[in-house]
């Protein structure tokens, strides 16, 4: 036993709970090691020692000794601390909530296929999926488990297609064996995700590019032959052929993958909006009508090649600019998925069932753990605790839960089980409610006309402008044919490739490298709308702050708060959990079992005691009329909470506890304000709060347009929509649920990291590290963005009023003109590419992993 | 007659053809995915195959891999 190496290098181990030692761990896989095989690998232990290695380490198997050994020799045993960093050791409580959900399919709504030979199909989301050796690893199990017929991982959105023989295997058992390697397996709604959407869109994306590509290159080598054929003298039968064969290919280029051009634009004509494809669809047209008008009379030439690879040239560049976006996305919908939606069902009979949160009804009755975020409007039916509401209000204290109280879908249990009977679930919760108006919000928006196609459907309007006029004068001066010739050899050569690649071109690339810098932007869109200064309204709670209580002052011997935060550690509230984080950043070494806690008692409101080491100790909130406080209170009066420590009855100390200002935010909002920002500040906070942080700015020298409090989403709204005509361009920032409809109405959103992952979806631009500095990079890079739009045009212009004049002279010959053309495309090619987006001077490096206090933990 | 009437047209049918190939493949989906291919190819078989060895072996012994927890 114990000496089998499957196909994942682990040793599969009995784990039978008698035989598992807990303290013995093997050094290399992790694994509990049994007796049986500790019996079996002392010796492996002193080999070990004699290469001179740490003496404590023990190897459950050969095996693992071996790579411990090669790993070690090799100096790489950073593998480890890394791999620990990486490991995400699938909790029991999350694997046996999924457990269930995978037990009832139907119930979690994963769609199943059966096949007539009585195999099933299923897709399930993998997390922890990181490479591909996580890949292979996931499905080299698949051979090993009876009744798992295939097993695919996908990579592009982490899941995995299973086909199985429900009678010999369910999708728990090979979920189990799967969350053994480290992966966990859940259901996903990809249809919820919007990435089935998506992806059709990729796959139409993908058949464009095919049949366009496959149309030009005919059609090229078609003109080719004709032109080789004029020069060697062709059988005019033979040239008609040709013309006729090209001319159906260049029809069914335009008429086919071409089509996106001529809907966008009907669809831009009808809204009344200027498009860049307006005029593309125009130039389209106006090319295929007149080389079929010149096929059919038998005489000039056709230009169908060059219409042809016009349209995949533009097909290329949507797609590069779809791609982007589409990774994007794709990166945010994993990233939502990991917050685990499964809510815990009671059903009449006693039995608890985890289902989906998107799958309860009114009238359920749910479990909501501490640490959990309530997954629906309800009320409380038993339990008491306290609950973080600040995603969803803004506001930063907790607030009190007891039976009767009417509860929030999205905010987080911080304390104690309650047992919540569902009032509204989905769309008729508040957090459904706010998704609705988020909606609203975007479909509101006016939108913005990007540079590109301004400038663009200007340039076309001129061309077309210039070609009638071409065409006319030439008709009159040297007739019909001559006038066709130079017209054609205009539009070929005036074509607006290179304007429609270049900004797509230039802001793609500009993607890529704000994602580098842990900025996502989904929608290229906002980095240009970033160019132009305005106002940024920012969030306080966890956007300016850390969105979390935390110890500012302690009055009191070290000894003492050692033995509070031993207390504290029997309870889970923002208090104690702030304590507790306190101590350990003064003395890293200190763990809660350094003092004998017994008795605990918590009244709600009334703090925490319990008996310490012998002595009766409590902890609460400051009574005004108390002794009076060693503690300077005031700087931070209003927005810090104080609490008094007790012993026996006796004051012995005191901690004030604050959400405390990001260290960063005031030079952030200073360098926004040197680029011309306007800087106000919007919260759902009491007024007391929000003003004692407007005041703390302005004293740093951070003028505020505005300092508004206690926002509900819809004022937010307002707010936001309101200062569009009077400061231009407007920024939302902020981080949680009552944000979420302001990040949509706002010109650019930019979400910054929270819980509120629902904002998320909405917002174009997220950062998910909590680095404010980012949102100055990112100004500074839209600025760079948009300056390399403009040197793209500059040159890509210059070199159509040069052609342009040429062609309209008469002087290019339309042949001379198609071979041209490329040229612009290539030059502008370049040019995006060598753009200086986000430049590397004043990048302080990568920044710290975890800079604000340890990430609060939601399910 | 020349021959261009006849090879042109099932030259163009020829690669309509792959198109029509192209568009199924990207229809079924097998396009869907471009990164785990990628890197699947590196993998080798020789594994896969061993394990479903491994198993055969292992099983009329009582499946001595299995864990039983």
């Amino acid at each position: 036993m114990g000496m089998v190496v499957r196909e994942s290098h682990r040793p599969v181990v009995d784990r039978s709970p008698t035989a598992v030692r807990l303290d013995q761990v093997c050094a290399h896989c992790g694994l509990g090691i049994t007796s049986a095989t500790e019996g079996s690998w002392l010796g492996t232990r002193s080999t070990a020692n004699n290469e001179g290695m740490e003496s404590d380490l023990v190897f459950c198997c050969r095996g693992c000794a071996g790579a411990y050994a090669l790993i070690h020799e090799l100096g790489l045993d950073t593998f480890y601390s890394l791999r620990d960093q990486n490991a995400s050791e699938v909790s029991p409580v999350r694997q046996r909530r999924r457990s269930q959900m995978l037990a009832d399919l139907e119930g979690s709504g994963v769609p199943v296929e059966h096949f007539s030979d009585g195999t099933c199909r299923i897709r399930l989301a993998v997390d922890g999926l990181h490479c591909a050796a996580c890949s292979w690893l996931i499905e080299s199990v698949q051979p090993s488990v009876r009744g798992w017929k295939s097993g695919r991982v996908r990579m592009s959105d982490a899941t995995l297609e299973l086909i199985y023989d429900p009678d010999v295997v369910s999708p728990v058992e090979i979920a189990d064996r799967i969350a053994r390697l480290g992966y966990g397996l859940s259901p996903v709604d990809l249809e919820h995700e919007g990435a089935q959407g998506d992806r059709e869109i990729q796959r139409g994306h993908w058949i464009g590019l095919a049949s366009a590509a496959f149309l030009a290159a005919n059609s090229m080598w078609i003109a080719i032959s004709l032109y080789a054929g004029e020069a060697s003298g062709m059988d005019p039968s033979h040239a008609i052929f040709l013309r006729w064969c090209g001319a159906l290919l260049g029809l069914l280029s335009a008429i086919f993958p071409g089509r996106i051009f001529f809907r966008s634009a009907w669809e831009s004509l009808r809204a009344g909006v200027p498009h860049v494809d307006v005029p593309v669809a125009l130039g389209l047209a106006v090319g295929t009508v007149g080389s079929l008008v010149g096929a059919a009379l038998g005489h000039g030439n056709v230009y169908f090649d060059s219409l042809a690879s016009l349209v995949f040239l533009l097909r290329v560049g949507r797609y590069i600019q779809f791609r982007a976006q589409y990774r994007t996305g794709m990166s945010l919908a994993k990233l939502l998925r990991m917050n685990d939606s499964a809510a815990v069902r009671i059903r009449e009979d006693g039995t608890r069932q985890a289902v989906p949160a998107n799958r309860l009804r009114s009238n359920d009755v749910i479990e909501v753990l501490p640490c959990q975020v309530l997954p629906a409007d309800g009320v409380v039916i038993e339990g008491t605790s306290v609950l973080q509401t600040a995603l969803i209000t803004g506001e930063s204290r907790p607030v009190q839960a007891v039976v009767g109280t009417q509860v929030v879908g999205g905010t987080a249990n911080m304390q104690s089980p309650l047992i919540v009977r569902v009032t509204a679930a989905g769309e008729n919760s508040r957090v459904g409610k706010l998704q609705e108006m988020v909606r609203q919000a975007t479909a509101q928006r006016t939108p913005l006309v990007q540079l590109a196609d301004r400038i663009g459907g200007v340039f076309v309007m001129v061309v077309l402008g210039l070609a009638c006029g071409t065409f006319l004068v030439w008709c009159a001066l040297a007739g019909y044919v001559a006038a066709t010739e130079r017209t054609v050899a205009l539009l070929t050569i005036a074509c607006p490739c290179a304007l429609a690649l270049a900004a797509p071109l230039v802001i793609t690339v500009a993607l890529g490298r704000a994602a580098k810098e842990q900025i996502w932007i989904r929608d290229g869109g906002a980095l240009e709308r970033l160019a132009k200064p305005g106002v940024i309204w920012f969030d306080k709670t966890g956007t300016l702050t850390y969105g979390e209580l935390q110890v500012i002052q302690w009055r009191g011997e070290l000894e003492l708060l050692s033995r509070v935060a031993a207390l504290e550690s029997h309870s889970e509230h923002p208090v104690g959990l702030a304590i507790i984080a306190h101590m350990q950043s003064v003395d890293p070494a200190w763990n809660a079992n350094l003092h004998r806690v017994h008795d605990v008692e918590q009244r709600y409101g009334h703090g925490i005691t319990g008996s310490v080491d012998g002595q009766r100790i409590s902890i609460g909130s400051m009574q005004a009329k108390e002794e009076r406080l060693p503690v300077d209170d005031t700087s931070h009066s209003l927005a810090s909470q104080t609490i008094s420590i007790q012993v026996e009855g006796k004051f012995c100390g005191a901690l004030v506890l604050h959400d405390r200002q990001r260290p960063e935010a005031i030079g952030c909002l200073k360098d926004l304000r040197d680029r011309g920002w306007q800087i106000g500040l919007i919260s759902g906070d009491s007024a007391e709060l929000v003003d004692a942080m407007g005041a703390t700015l302005r004293e740093a020298g951070v003028p505020l347009v505005a300092c508004l409090s206690q926002q509900s989403p819809e004022d937010k709204i307002k707010t936001v929509v309101d200062s569009k005509p009077t400061y231009g361009t407007t920024v939302m920032v902020g981080d949680g649920i009552n944000d979420a409809a302001a990040l949509a109405a706002a010109d650019v959103g930019i979400a910054i990291r929270g819980g509120g992952e629902i904002c998320l979806r909405d917002a174009p631009i997220y950062i998910p590290s909590h680095q404010l500095h980012s949102i100055v990079r990112l100004i500074d890079a839209s600025r760079q963005t948009v300056r390399g739009i403009y040197r793209c045009f500059a040159v890509s212009l210059t070199y159509n009023a040069i052609t342009l004049s040429l062609a309209m002279a008469g002087w290019i010959h339309p042949l001379v003109a198609a071979l041209f053309m490329p040229l612009s495309g290539i030059s502008v090619l370049a040019m995006a590419l060598l753009a200086k987006t986000f430049p590397p001077q004043g990048n302080p490096g990568p920044p710290p992993r975890n800079p604000g206090p340890p990430q609060r933990k939601t399910g | 007659m020349s021959v261009l009437y006849i090879a042109l047209p099932l030259a163009i049918l020829l690669g309509a053809v792959g198109l029509l190939a192209c568009w199924f493949c990207i229809r079924t989906g097998q396009y869907d995915d471009l990164e785990s291919p990628s890197v699947r190819i590196l993998i080798d078989d020789q594994d896969q195959r061993r394990n479903a060895e491994n198993e055969k072996a292992s099983e009329p012994s009582g499946r001595s891999t299995e864990a039983s927890d």
